[in-house]
């Protein structure tokens, strides 16, 4: 458990230095991506699966911050973006299985003026309808008794998909290998996948159980060979679409320079400057449903890819562990002329956009003049960032602003999280840590020998608060990254080491905590595991003290708790 | 304390010494922006930064290195003020480069891209170095990082477009030059001007030349008396044999300031038109020049044209022989490999010549050298093949012409 570390130490250290806005895990945290949100990947999680212990589950989330009312085009997945997520199983922090998404977009009405409309059972043309016009351009002027407005979407096809003016299909294809050996094996058929619309609001899409219903059409299985399995043919499920955004924090106060709520949580302590120490009660700490300060991210959508795979078509036979991370790349201009024959884009025709592993690297660990640089290299070649990991930025941050008793750099006890090692992988399991063959990199390790934790017993704060199956053996979607960084970097998990030259005791180091301990919304315990989309017309961004709109929270699917929240607030029907 | 007083006194000189050269709005406007920021804070290194880089750009525009003095002052008095100041250092990247300096730029290039591996112009100076010393791979890398890290990016089509046309890809390079066009400011006329002569030029080596005089006249077009396009204009006249039409262009130039290769390509037009009388004149004048060009980037190479056409070629050897140990740009390889030829050196000329095309280079007028080295060297179906690669880089060239004329003699 004492090797947690580093990836969370990760997690806000440059906050005084970073500009607004990029706390967020990941949300618009690199110049490259504040300018190309639709390649901007907010989160990457990964956990073995809730439903299935023989599955591990991929969740990618990219385009931050999506006001879940702005119409009329929404959110669709960029088609110019491969979104993939790629799997070590070899510890070489080199890719050996991927998979890759890549989208179309279809116009089914153009000349509808939004992406989705409907209502009731549809709506025609009145009797006292305007006469016919040539019309606007793709769509003739409907007369008396023709349809006008399609009936409320329910299906992503046929009858009820007659409102579903923009659809987006998707493709799916495993990639085994890397650069120009690697296999690829589409694992769409002809039937095509599509992606999840937002829940633009009652009328168009009916009650949140019928939204519920319709993004549930949006969750494929495939069957799987057992060539690619390595056994028996087994199936995988994927699911692409707007969703909630389950990244939880008080950005607010975080980018006040670290300007944390103690009116609302105070467990005592302050700086020899008289500053409040941002420290849980103990009842706080130990409540993971409730929230104690304004959650940023609620009420906001995000675009997400959920794959679930069996387990024994990722890692290496008697090799549990394996090292992932999610990429987006564009098709990039190639200085190079390719060959008039050259097939149909390759591998090597596309440039990395952004990168995501474990949580805030680069908002947070990464200088400001070198966050383009990371975005676009491959974890293989992450020693080039090494120095920034050693003496992070937030550690010194939690030293001046609060006081705090930091370890001192350089702080070998953060490098784990970028090698394979105990605890994750198993004492011997891998070769030795930072040599070509298990190199420094950024990667979400996870052992998926360990069972996931049942809902009764799961802890926010993972592998810290000793639920083995938690950040950073993994990333769930309810781990609360941000507390766990600011503890792990004020040292929490740093034995043997030493402060201003003196011995460190990592016990004194408080409940230091955002106030954030939950989402907003309850999230699936079944897949996809996120929540569906906020309603559009519905949309609040619900602080702490205040409820959601409907008087009745989204129905949650599984064993999950019911939402906590209090206060009266409602909004008008 | 105000360092203004180190740098403005300097600048405001200039004006007067170059009224004959243009002067864009745009650039004006930059340079009178950065005189501003100092004058309201004399102590914030930031205005002098870009005063530096405003004067940088005059530089590019006149072709005149009196700029460089006042622009190196200014980043003097920036790093002074804040020392390791990035944008003056960088700019400092830039002037080197204009200098020909190119181990000085990377050597200050590499290290500021080590302190800030994100800034994209970087790459694109780093390119240049590596172009212009032969590294022809490594420019290709650095070029491609830059437009991986923006697509939509002005600068880095412009060195990509140059990569191109080193590795082969002429056609390609028209492309990326004609992208950067449409993205370089409506406003910023100097800057449409270059890229409109950089097309020119290409355009000439590929012997396309009523495509080169287009673009050469809509860089004047856009800024009357451009002195690139002037010189440019001279060159495409040049090449397409027409040696009287060079003289007014170089004529207008030369009203402007004193330039090197613009006195070199006098001399070259009037020897090629026959006016033995002035030919003297501008001979004396070019190489009195040659000195005060020191570090001009084109220097060395015309030089050794210069003797090599003048029966010096022993000379032009000389000249460049130190230069090649680091390698060199294909135009000054073909120089020297064409003073190495004249000067009896003819294994060696093949081997230069060779390393001029190594990348893919599809210029008819290096193809047409080659065929005159390996020829030289006895090898007469190289020869062939040379020639005949110069007829297909453009059959319609001066030189595609001449090379129809050596293989008939052949008998080919």
């Amino acid at each position: 458990m004492k090797d947690v570390r580093a990836v969370l130490s990760l997690l806000m250290a440059t906050t005084m230095v970073v500009p607004s806005g990029m706390f967020a895990s990941s949300h618009r945290e690199a110049p490259i991506t504040a300018l190309d949100r639709a390649a901007d990947i907010t989160d990457y999680y990964s956990f073995v699966s809730y439903e299935d212990p023989s599955k591990v589950v991929f969740i990618m989330s990219v385009d931050p911050l999506l006001e879940p009312s702005n119409g009329p085009n929404y959110f669709p997945f960029d088609p110019g973006i491969r979104y993939r997520i790629n799997i070590d199983n070899t510890f070489d922090a080199i890719e050996d299985v991927s998979f890759e998404l890549a989208f179309t977009t279809t116009y089914n009405a153009p000349g509808i003026f939004t992406a989705y409309v409907g209502a009731g059972a549809g709506f025609n043309a009145p009797a006292n309808a305007p006469l016919t016009s040539p019309g606007a351009p793709g769509q003739a002027s409907p007369t008396a008794g023709q349809p006008v407005i399609p009936p409320m979407i329910t299906s992503l096809t046929g009858a009820g998909a007659a409102g579903l003016n923009l659809q987006q299909n998707y493709t799916v294809t495993m990639i085994a290998g890397t650069g120009a050996t690697a296999t690829r094996t589409p694992l769409t058929g002809a039937a095509p996948f599509i992606a999840v619309p937002t829940y633009v609001g009652s009328r168009t899409m009916g009650s949140p159980a019928q939204y519920q219903a319709l993004a549930r059409q949006g969750i494929y299985t495939i069957n799987i060979p057992g060539a690619l399995t390595g056994q028996i043919p087994q199936t995988m499920r994927v699911f692409a679409g707007t969703t909630d955004d389950p990244f939880y924090i008080d950005l607010g106060a975080a980018f006040d320079s670290l300007n944390f709520r103690p009116g609302a949580f105070f467990g005592g302590g302050t700086s020899a400057a008289g500053v409040p120490l941002p420290v849980l009660l103990a009842s706080q700490d130990a409540n993971d449903s409730q929230n104690f300060a304004p959650d940023s991210v609620s009420g906001f959508n995000v675009n997400t890819i959920v794959i679930e795979v069996p387990i024994s078509m990722v890692t290496k036979s008697g090799q549990p562990v394996i090292g992932s991370w999610a990429t987006t790349s564009r098709l990039r201009t190639q200085v190079r002329p390719p060959a008039a024959d050259a097939p149909a884009p390759a591998a090597g025709d596309f440039a990395q956009i952004q990168r995501m592993a474990n949580p805030l690297i680069n908002e947070l660990i990464i200088g400001t003049g070198s966050k383009d640089a990371w975005s676009t290299s491959v974890p293989s070649a992450d020693i080039q960032f090494a120095s920034f990991a050693l003496d992070p930025l937030l550690a010194r941050v939690l030293n001046t602003v609060f006081g705090l008793s930091v370890p001192d750099p350089p702080r070998t006890d953060l490098l784990p999280l970028v090698a394979y090692g105990p605890p994750i992988a198993a004492k011997g399991a891998a070769p030795a840590a930072l040599t070509p063959a298990n190199p420094f990199a950024d990667l979400l390790r996870l052992n998926t020998s360990i069972p996931a934790t049942p809902f009764a017993s799961r802890k926010r704060l993972g592998f810290v608060a000793g639920d083995f199956a938690g950040f950073p053996n993994g990333r769930r979607i309810t781990d609360d990254v941000t507390d766990i960084a600011l503890r792990v970097v004020a040292g929490a998990l740093c034995s043997g080491c030493t402060s201003a030259g003196l011995p460190f005791n990592a016990a004194l180091v408080p409940a230091l905590g955002d106030g954030v301990n939950t989402n907003d919304v309850v999230t699936q315990e079944v897949f996809p595991y996120v929540a569906f989309a906020h309603s559009g017309r519905q949309r609040r961004h619900v602080d702490f003290g205040e409820r959601p709109c409907s008087s009745a929270p989204i129905p949650s699917v599984g064993p999950g708790p019911a939402f906590v929240s209090v206060g009266s607030a409602t909004c008008p029907e | 304390m105000s360092f203004a007083s180190f740098v403005l006194p300097a600048f405001l000189l200039l004006p007067s010494a170059f009224a004959a050269a243009p002067q864009s709005l745009f650039l004006t406007q930059l340079i009178a922006g950065a005189e501003a920021k100092i004058k309201l804070a004399p102590d914030n290194p930031d205005g002098y930064s870009d005063l530096a880089f405003g004067l940088a750009r005059r530089s590019r525009e006149t072709e005149d290195p009196l700029f460089w003095k006042p622009a190196e002052e200014a980043i003097s008095t920036a790093l002074r003020l804040k020392p390791g100041h990035f944008e003056a250092r960088k700019t400092r990247v830039l002037i080197r480069l204009q200098q020909g300096r190119y181990a000085d730029a990377e050597e200050e290039g590499k290290a500021l891209n080590k302190q800030t591996p994100d800034d994209n112009p970087l790459y694109g100076y780093l390119s240049e170095a590596a172009l212009a010393q032969g590294r022809y791979a490594e420019a290709e890398a650095l070029t491609q990082r830059m437009l991986d890290l923006r697509q939509v990016n002005g600068p880095g089509l412009q060195k990509a477009a140059a990569v191109r046309e080193a590795i082969g890809f002429p056609d390609g390079a028209i492309d990326f030059w004609n992208s950067a066009l449409h993205l370089a400011s409506n406003s910023d006329f100097e800057e449409r001007a270059y890229i409109l002569t950089e097309l020119a030029g290409l355009a000439r080596r590929l012997a396309r030349f009523t495509e080169a005089e287009r673009y050469a006249a809509n860089a004047l077009a856009l800024e009357a008396d451009y002195p690139a396009a002037l010189v440019e204009q001279a060159r495409i006249a040049l090449d397409e044999g027409k040696p009287e039409a060079a003289l007014a262009p170089l004529t207008a130039r030369l009203k402007q300031s004193d330039s090197f290769a613009a006195q070199y390509f006098m001399t070259v037009a009037l020897e090629a038109a026959g006016k033995s009388a002035e030919v003297e004149a501008s001979s004396r004048k070019f190489l009195q020049l040659q000195a005060r060009a020191v570090g001009l980037k084109s220097r060395n190479e015309l030089l050794a044209r210069y003797f090599t056409g003048h029966g010096q070629a022993v000379k032009a050897v000389g000249l460049l022989q130190a230069e090649a140990a680091n390698g060199f740009d294909r135009q000054t390889g073909d120089a020297y490999a064409m003073a190495l030829l004249e000067s009896g050196n003819t294994a060696q000329a093949a081997r230069e010549i060779a390393k001029a095309l190594e990348p893919g280079v599809r210029d008819p007028r290096l193809f047409l050298h080659a065929a005159h080295i390996a020829r030289a060297n006895k090898d007469t179906a190289q020869a062939q093949v040379f020639l005949k690669k110069c007829i297909e880089a453009n059959a319609s060239s001066s030189y595609a012409e001449t090379a129809i004329r050596e293989l008939q003699s052949t008998g080919k």
